[in-house]
């Protein structure tokens, strides 16, 4: 797992491989200042440091289907004396670990 | 006087990193503002779209964004929120440049002229995903320091975007 120092290296690399970067300020177009790119490299540091700490959430938020659905697998498993449900949120976990 | 919305300033952005709304073409005039933006589409895949308010025409990057929100999606419900981020994330799932990913939204801006008060905004928006996903999302999010502000800007933390945005005063009856 990457510290954020690596990431902010990384960060670095990609910022400055996209310069020319610009931004719009009363609809005039101006390449950014030195202080907007250590910005940008801040910003996508974070972004990426976030990515990797707490990804996982999301992707295990997706994976886990809707409310609905989740109480549709688990009133057929206690009919059915099947274990669908509690298989699934363990799969969801185990495919999406925490850092 | 002309009443409802005041257009204070439109712009459309072409292949920029960042947008601000507001600064110069602000005015003290009114008590809430609207900004909105439309189509707004993406060169990388992967990035987040986000908002941060003016100060004097500079955005503010301290960690004091605080967002509360919801997302209805076309496959699922989410929530979401955030305390204490550097910036106000609008979109939910990484945005994407594939063919039809689009984002649209609008939001309220209130106390953003008064001194004493945390700005706030709540509003709506929206992002097609490249699996045709629908993503609305609504809710709100303050800036966490009492202080007069004067616009918005919007960013990426990679690559472009390229839309149209407009902010509007909205007049006093």
């Amino acid at each position: 797992m990457a510290t954020l120092e690596e990431l902010t290296t990384e960060a670095t690399a990609e910022i400055e491989a996209a310069k020319p970067l610009y931004k719009q300020v009363n609809n005039e177009r101006l390449e950014f200042t030195d202080a907007d790119y250590a910005q940008a490299v801040t910003d996508l540091a974070n972004s990426k440091w976030d990515t990797q700490q707490f990804g996982y959430i999301q992707a295990r938020q997706e994976a886990y289907g809707s409310i609905g659905d989740q109480l549709d697998m688990q009133y057929k498993d206690a009919v059915n004396g099947t274990t669908t449900w509690k298989d699934h949120i363990a799969t969801v976990k185990s495919d999406n670990p925490k850092p | 006087m002309s009443k409802g919305l005041i257009l204070l300033e439109s712009d459309t952005a072409t292949n920029a990193s960042e947008i601000s709304l507001g600064a110069s073409n602000w005015s003290t005039s009114y008590n809430h503002y609207i900004v909105k933006w439309a189509n707004t589409s993406f060169s990388a895949d992967g990035t987040l779209f986000r908002m941060r308010v003016l100060v004097g025409g500079t955005a503010q990057t301290t960690a004091l964004y605080n967002q509360a929100s919801a997302v209805i999606s076309s496959v699922n419900v989410y929530g979401e929120h955030h305390q204490s981020f550097a910036a106000f994330t609008l979109s939910y799932n990484n945005q994407g440049n594939a063919t039809g990913e689009t984002a649209s939204g609008e939001l309220l801006l209130g106390k953003f002229n008064e001194s004493t008060h945390y700005p706030m905004w709540f509003g709506q928006w929206v992002n097609v995903r490249d699996t045709g996903e629908m993503q609305t999302k609504f809710g709100g999010g303050s800036y966490y320091n009492a202080q007069t502000n004067n616009g918005v800007s919007f960013f990426t933390t990679s690559g472009t975007f390229s839309g149209d945005f407009e902010l509007y005063g909205i007049n006093k009856v």
